[in-house]
């Protein structure tokens, strides 16, 4: 899960943080998982620096790697693209295609649509609290984002 | 077995990752130290250390010390996992609440042992206690009475953790609990001190342990629903 709080520690390493939660998950050879994300999120350079160094963009990229480190079978994301550098989005957008391709569900809120259409295989659209739209995702939708808004929201 | 091992290796972790935290930042750890220094440093002030009575109530001024330092380190406990919505993260991993709480119990045990270690010779210093041969038996008494305190301060530190007035709950609800560990603390302690043997079969030291044992397991039953409900 990766919600509005980022769940990681500033007073820890961002090595240190991801080992943590690899442990705490029963990832099999922790050490080795947290490593490879770093690598995966391009944080290796920065691996022993304080998270509490680190600029907002390089905190999104570890929560990522947080939420991702586990493998999970279904990844629930609230705004995930909320404050999220360009490079962050790229390394977002990259991992959530890899889960997908891996049969892995992936449920996501977000107001930005156009990065959550290239991804989406299902839409739902709330306007005002109302499900105003459910169905697959449409190459219309791709193509203009705010064709959703303009057919099914209020 | 593996069941186990993997129970311990979680809460190792959470102990780690807490002990890590504290010990590169030393906030706690400098605040707690400083605190009972001062208070040994004020009960000097009030009475005369060189009176023969001030041994007799030793015990009392070292563990009223302990007992006030030991608030920092325990509401510190949960307090340090609200930053960036932490506490939630950790309570959506497999990690249990029983886990959670034993590696926290941990990490301020020996935060305060440390405290411990640290202020007893200034004690000794400040109220002219001699070494005394009693050492193994008060440092058991201090073993088993820190156990007791961390036990429930974690425990408490758990239910106070969102609240506002949390830096004043945890000690209005800790120090009513407290008070059988500490009065047998207190009197052991003096004996102790005045050089003294004290059984292992004597009333204090079962008080002590029963204490712990009790006041554990109720944690461990009940830090789930604190916990999450």
């Amino acid at each position: 899960m990766l919600g509005h709080g980022i769940g990681i520690y500033d007073e820890l390493s961002a090595f240190e943080n991801l080992r943590l939660f690899a442990e705490l998950y029963n990832v099999p050879e922790p050490k080795k998982a947290a490593l490879a994300w770093l690598e995966k999120t391009g944080l290796d350079r920065v691996r022993d620096g304080l998270v509490r160094e680190f600029s907002r963009g390089m905190r999104q990229r570890l929560a990522v790697a947080r939420a991702f480190i586990h493998e999970p079978a279904l990844l629930l994301l609230d705004e995930p693209f909320t404050a999220l550098d360009d490079r962050a989005i790229a390394v977002l957008q990259q991992l959530l295609t890899e889960a997908r391709a891996a049969g892995r569900t992936i449920i996501m809120s977000t107001h930005q649509l156009r990065e959550a259409l290239e991804l989406a295989s299902d839409v739902a659209l709330i306007d005002r609290g109302r499900l105003a739209y459910r169905g697959p995702r449409t190459q219309e939708m791709v193509d203009d984002p705010a064709w959703l808004y303009r057919t099914y929201g209020g | 077995m593996a069941g186990k091992a993997g129970f311990l290796k979680q809460a190792i972790a959470i102990a780690g990752k807490d002990l890590r935290s504290e010990l590169r930042t030393k906030e706690t750890l400098n605040a707690s130290v400083s605190f009972a220094l001062v208070i040994l440093l004020l009960f000097s002030f009030a009475f005369d250390p060189s009176v023969e009575t001030v041994r007799d109530i030793s015990g009392g001024l070292l563990w009223l010390a302990f007992a006030f330092a030991a608030v920092l380190i325990l509401n510190r406990g949960f307090s340090r996992e609200l930053a960036n919505d932490c506490l939630d993260t950790l309570l959506q991993s497999p990690t249990s609440g029983a886990q959670l709480f034993l590696g926290k119990c941990v990490s301020n045990y020996l935060l305060l042992l440390v405290v411990e270690a640290v202020s007893y010779p200034v004690f000794c210093l400040f109220y002219d206690v001699r070494w005394t041969p009693q050492w193994p038996m008060l440092l058991a008494v201090m073993l088993l009475t820190t156990w007791g305190l961390t036990a429930v301060g974690t425990m408490f530190s758990a239910m106070t953790v969102n609240l506002r007035l949390r830096e004043l709950m945890l000690p209005i609800m800790l120090y009513p609990i407290m008070i059988p560990l500490l009065m047998a603390a207190m009197q052991l302690t003096t004996t102790l001190i005045a050089g003294e043997p004290v059984s292992f079969q004597s009333f204090g030291i079962r008080l002590l342990v029963v204490f712990d044992v009790i006041f554990t397991l109720l944690a461990f039953l009940l830090v789930e629903t604190v916990l999450v409900g």
